[in-house]
């Protein structure tokens, strides 16, 4: 992670000098609370537990120096969380915005590389299993050896888990472990929560290191749950590298095909409410064990 | 189609009983999934079609007051012409507009009627949500979310000018005047047969000298409408731009005024008429000229629809032509009056529908305080809610009186971590359990999509008492009532927000 902190000192340097001029000359200040947020939103780590003052939910102001009119320009940038209003320098876009999406850019690449911390996995109680991964080129080069966990993994499932229960929880990191991260202290306590309420019991939950979506698929047939929901992070994209997506199916097996997979993606602060998806992903377990199927046959 | 997916479809009735016209409307509206699958399920009206007009009947009274055998039989017959029965009926509003909301007997009336109209008709006299009714069902509120002015629709029936100022598609603000077609009615002669008391003090302010059973010309009532004209223009502007700093008698005509100070509405740019006076409004051949001509209903409406065109010309009003006018707060009532609630709720089982629940705001979550500070806050409101809602404390004096239901609402929170979100959970419980554990049933509104998760730790925390609902994605303010009907297919929940406040 050496690296990466270097860049984002270096571009924090850059920005800095950059705000310096601007200031000097005094020209659009707005420009500078826009590069300094979304700096400091890209790059803050993961902030206290009170809604804090810059958040993903806040819109970003934009940058055009007369809009014609202002208010309608704050409707759509509230609309979406897509870069737009970010003005022009010539046929280009001005340095500020080019920063920010290249931070973007690489806080994406940081997130496919970065692995989910030892200390969190403590403090969600989850022991660890690995896949056939072996390193991270590997990884993802080939997606299927992260589909089955290895030998060591099997064994420990076996030991410490409760075999045949109703709801089994699995977390994985995938392409994102900020995606983990960042999510799963709001969506797994929901969850349970959820779960309590409509009176499901649930089995001993744990983390997969270099893990792909088909790994519920092996670890159905070891453990035989009767539903699984596998916690898992996205690819991810340049709005967001803290997303993470719930895949839900009644009784994975081995050739399980993808359309019995129940999905809610797109789960941020941005994005799908973290702690309203893990309420929402019980009554979709309920439903599948009411209903005993999964995926699109799925009635919700 | 997915097998066993019936159309998510929901009938919604209309009623409009106004000081001069009743009339009805049967609508459907269609309720689809606006999400994608891989999204928290969202749902949403996305058509509103009409399936039965009335016809446009006068109003029948007995000596001034409401024929309601007679309105009850109407609405009967033209629920069998329409071929709907009150069962079908999911949604709605009956409506007694203007003056006749003012009938004594209307109250109890009201309540009869929408009991009789299905099982979630709601009953609504309310000045505030008509004018929110007749911009929505005038197109006012549409036309305002194509522009980026500020437009005041005005319904003007036989009683009252109902007004309600859009914005981006929202209503921003209300009034309502005693201005109406029927507030003068007189014979072709010139007798003139009735003055409404509420018109008095204003027409001494005035000077006009006009009585029941006397005379008057035809040129008395165009000063009187073309007076009254600027009133209402004076007080719908807020008498800015107005020479002489507009007319003080406007604010003599103004609905609850003794309740409230009159709020400086905000500017608007354009002015669309609807209501029965609408209809002539926006006839420009249709001026009449004697009082013949002006008493085709055996009121002054006519005069008045022309002198107040004529005042907007004067003052350089820029009007807009709606789509609906004299069936403006009918169609607003039949087919705006219902939302959907977000989908990710939590309600336990067979509490709805609810009818009638008070809302009392949660005190906003703003920069000036820590998020430990704003809940610290919470003991203070519950305490207060409690009083509201008759408390233990005054159980003996409010007897029957004391509210089951109880519906809070939660301000918008941005993003919460779940230890913040458990905190606010706990807090909203224990408060709740000390101030008012005579409650029934808690109703609790989030602003934001996170109902079913604060239903679910609630539940937890609460262990079954009081019984719950917890709905999110609606917009509701202190001293709203609101309406909650039963689930339509099991997801979406059609709620109606009766707003009183602006």
């Amino acid at each position: 992670m050496n690296d990466s902190s270097t860049l984002n000192w270096l571009v924090d340097q850059v920005m800095k000098a950059l705000e310096k001029k601007v200031e000097d000359r005094e020209s659009k200040p707005h420009m500078i609370a826009e590069a300094a947020t979304s700096y400091e939103m890209l790059a803050q780590s993961h902030s206290g537990e009170l809604p804090s003052d810059h958040s993903i939910d806040e819109v970003l102001p934009h940058n055009i120096p007369e809009p014609r009119w202002a208010e309608g320009m704050e409707e759509l940038l509230a609309s979406t969380p897509a870069r737009i209003g970010v003005w022009r320098t010539g046929t280009r876009p001005l340095t500020s915005t080019m920063l920010a999406l290249r931070n973007a850019h690489a806080a994406a690449i940081d997130a496919v590389f970065s692995e989910v911390s030892p200390d969190l996995l403590q403090e969600m109680n989850l022991f660890t299993v690995e896949t056939h991964y072996g390193d991270m080129e590997t990884f993802l080069r080939r997606p299927d050896k992260g589909r089955r966990i290895n030998d060591e993994g099997v064994a420990l499932m076996r030991e410490k888990c409760v075999h045949r229960p109703q709801v089994q929880i699995v977390v994985a990191d995938g392409l994102s472990a900020n995606a983990i991260e960042s999510n799963i202290r709001d969506v797994y306590p929901s969850l349970m929560n959820a779960l309590e309420v409509y009176g499901l019991s649930c089995g001993t939950p744990f983390f997969v290191r270099g893990g792909r979506v088909g790994c519920m698929d092996h670890i159905g047939e070891i453990l035989h749950p009767e539903v699984l929901v596998l916690l898992i992070g996205e690819r991810p994209g340049l709005v967001s590298s803290e997303s993470m997506s719930a895949y839900m199916c009644y009784r994975p097996h081995a050739g399980t095909v993808e359309s019995d997979r129940t999905v809610i993606s797109n789960i941020h602060r941005g994005g799908t409410p973290p702690i309203e998806a893990g309420a929402h992903m019980g009554t979709v377990l309920y439903k599948m064990l009411e209903q005993q199927t999964s995926g699109i046959k799925l009635i919700m | 189609m997915r097998p066993g997916r019936r159309e998510e479809w929901l009938t919604s009735v209309g009623i409009d009983v106004g000081t001069s016209t009743t009339k009805m409307i049967v609508s459907r509206l269609r309720i689809a999934r606006m999400s994608s699958t891989f999204a928290l399920p969202r749902y949403a009206i996305v058509e509103r079609l009409i399936q039965y007009e009335s016809p446009v009947i006068t109003t029948p009274l007995i000596q001034d007051q409401i024929d309601e055998l007679a309105i009850g039989e109407w609405v009967r017959e033209q629920y069998l012409v329409a071929n709907i029965s009150p069962q079908d009926v999911m949604s709605g509003a009956v409506i007694f507009t203007g003056e006749s909301a003012g009938k004594s007997n209307a109250a109890p009336f009201l309540q009869q009627i929408a009991e009789d109209s299905g099982a979630f008709v709601v009953a609504t006299a309310g000045s505030d949500l008509e004018a929110v009714l007749a911009a929505k069902g005038s197109g006012a509120e549409a036309y305002s979310r194509e522009s980026k002015d500020i437009i005041v629709n005005v319904d003007i029936g036989g009683g009252t000018a109902n007004a309600a100022y859009c914005y981006r598609g929202n209503v921003i603000h209300t009034v309502t005047y005693h201005v109406g077609g029927r507030l003068i009615r007189l014979e072709p002669d010139g007798r003139v047969q009735y003055v409404a008391s509420a018109l008095e003090p204003w027409l001494r302010m005035n000077a006009f000298q006009l009585r029941a059973g006397e005379r008057c010309t035809y040129d008395d009532l165009r000063a009187i409408t073309a007076a009254l004209s600027r009133s209402l223009l004076s007080g719908l502007s807020g008498a800015q731009g107005l020479p002489n700093g507009g007319d003080p008698a406007a604010e003599l005509l103004r609905i609850g005024r003794e309740k409230s100070r009159h709020k400086a509405p905000p500017i608007y740019t354009r002015l669309m008429v609807s209501g029965g006076i609408g209809q002539w409004f926006y006839a420009k051949e249709a001026s009449p000229r004697s009082l013949h001509e002006v008493t085709v209903h055996g009121d002054m409406g006519p005069l008045l629809a022309s002198a107040l065109r004529e005042s907007c010309d004067q003052m350089g009003i820029i009007t807009a032509v709606p789509s609906q006018t004299v069936r403006a707060t009918v169609l607003g009532a039949g087919m705006q009056s219902t939302e959907v609630s977000g989908s990710t709720v939590y309600v336990e089982d067979d509490i709805l529908p609810l009818r009638n629940v008070p809302i009392i705001q949660l005190p906003p979550l703003d920069r000036t305080r820590t998020y430990e500070q704003w809940m610290a806050t919470f003991g203070t409101f519950f305490e207060q809610a409690a009083k509201w809602y008759g408390g233990p404390s005054d159980s003996i004096a409010s007897g029957e009186q004391r509210s089951q239901e109880m519906g809070i609402a939660l301000p918008a929170l941005q993003h919460l971590s779940y230890k913040a979100f458990d905190k606010l959970a706990e807090q909203l419980a224990a408060q709740f359990r000390t101030h008012c554990p005579h409650v029934e049933t808690l109703v609790l509104v989030c602003e934001q999509d996170m109902a079913k998760a604060l239903g679910h730790r609630l539940r937890l925390l609460l262990q079954g008492h009081p019984k719950l609902v917890c709905i999110d994605q609606i917009r509701v303010t202190h001293g709203d009532y609101v309406d909650i009907g039963l689930p339509v297919q099991d997801r979406a929940i059609p709620v109606m927000v009766k707003t009183l406040a602006f």
